[in-house]
């Protein structure tokens, strides 16, 4: 997979350039993810204010380059397969990890951006 | 297919099971034909106007319609269940005999019928027996369609002024795709469609070994269990990182009865990239641990199956013949999975 450039949006975006260069560099980092979860952004990149992270994520959202999905947290604390587009379009029951259904009722919902680029 | 409501049938089947894209690429097929037309405006139009004048005017054959529909919905998203024939019982297992038991000495009348896509409210019917493909000849398949009323709940609540609770449910009809699936030399596949009721599934794969029940019985094959592959897919994992890689493992260790299993948080998480967890796994297997669950992404390639990437679940609540085939895939790309268990489950680590 070619690298990722975000140069021109970092460009248009002097504010938020350290934290888009730093996306950058985390995407050309990990090829294989296709999903971008905030919390493990914050994480990973400890030089870069959260809320500078959160606005960069949100302007590459804008762009065209990221896409907002929704994701539901197992009883086991991890993301299941499903991703949707609207929390309220979650169903009632969804698999875990070993296809073991869950009330999703009481489960963590987190938003996660997915790469459209 | 000279019938109206069949064509009908057809035409709502491939617009609920097929992607638009797998429809054009039907139509471009016969490109230049002038009943063919490729552009619509929405999957309405492609199906209902397009496809319908390419189908009517026999620009493109029925059989056509009935390979796409197959493709949509025989492989993937579903249970598949191994057994394992002896070498007796596998050269008895040809088209032809399976037939003759299901159907009697006219069985190439009853055959000539499929496939046939109506279903039977509230029952289940064969609805296509056929040879798989034509790189593998021994194969062949038999389909069963099911259609099941089902109350399902839409969430809505009333309360009442003493305290009851009304709960509504609404009928649903739920169309159900089951089949048996041999795969020469010596495996049988059951494969069930996906449901989050697991009483479903039980009852569809007793209902897929009832219906085989004139040719062959359940006791006559042995499952066909993965420990052996799961052990060396998860074993040989680094030098196969251009095959496939994995993200959850269920581990048990039998005569303790203890069970565990290792998560990666992401669902496009790899547990081998964590050196720690690499070594947990290695060395549990070592010691005498086994797997009974392990959650495989095999990678798309290039030039050869798979052509798309695949996501398997190989053995489902503690059942190790059980593999989950998360997404539709192509016939191709499911063999592909299956000559790799059987690959995994002969050599040794």
């Amino acid at each position: 997979m070619s690298p990722v450039s975000f140069e021109h949006l970092a460009k248009q975006n002097p504010k938020y350039k350290r934290a888009i260069e730093q996306l950058q560099a985390w995407v050309n980092a990990h090829p294989q993810d296709r999903v971008l979860n905030p919390l493990k952004l914050r994480k990973d990149i400890r030089n870069v204010n959260p809320a500078e992270l959160t606005m960069a994520l949100d302007l590459l959202r804008k762009a065209g380059l990221l896409h907002r999905v929704y994701k539901v947290v197992t009883p086991a604390g991890v993301l299941a397969d499903a991703e949707f587009d609207d929390p309220t379009a979650i169903p009632d029951k969804l698999p875990d990890r070993f296809e073991e259904y869950f009330e999703t009722s009481d489960a963590d919902v987190i938003p996660v951006f997915r790469r459209i680029a | 297919m000279s019938h109206q409501k069949e064509l009908d049938e057809v035409l709502s089947l491939v617009e609920t099971l097929c992607t638009a894209e797998q429809i054009r690429d039907l139509l471009r097929t016969r490109k230049g034909n002038e009943n063919i037309r490729i552009t619509a405006e929405d999957k309405d139009d492609l199906v209902g106007r397009n496809l319908r004048t390419a189908l009517e005017t026999k620009a493109i054959e029925i059989e056509k319609a009935f390979d796409l529909i197959r493709d949509a919905e025989e492989n993937g998203n579903q249970h598949i269940f191994y057994y394992r024939a002896s070498q007796k019982l596998a050269d008895t297992l040809t088209f032809e005999h399976v037939a003759k038991q299901l159907w009697g000495a006219s069985w190439n009348k009853t055959v000539a019928e499929f496939p046939s896509i109506r279903l039977k409210p509230d029952s289940y019917k064969i609805s296509d027996f056929r040879l798989f493909s034509t790189r593998k000849p021994k194969d062949w398949i038999l389909k069963i369609y099911g259609q099941k009323t089902i109350m399902r709940p839409t969430g809505k609540t009333d309360t009442e002024s003493d305290g009851s609770v009304w709960r509504q449910f609404i009928p649903e009809n739920l169309r159900i795709v089951l089949s048996a699936r041999w795969n020469a030399p010596d495996l049988l596949e059951i494969r069930i469609q996906r449901s989050e009721s697991r009483k479903h599934v039980e009852e569809w794969y007793d209902q897929v070994w009832s219906t085989l029940s004139q040719a062959v019985t359940r006791d006559q094959f042995k499952p066909w269990e993965l420990k052996t592959a799961m052990r060396n897919i998860a074993l040989q994992a680094e030098e196969n990182a251009e095959i496939y890689d994995f993200r959850d493992v269920g581990v048990v260790d039998d005569i303790n009865e203890i069970f565990g299993s290792f998560q990666a948080f992401s669902d496009e998480g790899n547990l081998f990239k964590s050196q720690l967890t690499r070594d947990a796994v290695k060395g549990f297997l070592e010691s005498g641990g086994d797997l009974n669950s392990l959650a495989v992404r095999w990678f798309a390639r290039p030039t050869s199956e798979p052509q798309e990437e695949m996501k398997t679940l190989l053995g489902v609540r503690r059942k190790l013949h059980e593999v989950l085939v998360a997404g539709h895939c192509k016939a191709g790309d499911l063999d592909y999975v299956t000559s790799q268990l059987r690959a995994f489950s002969k050599t040794k680590s």
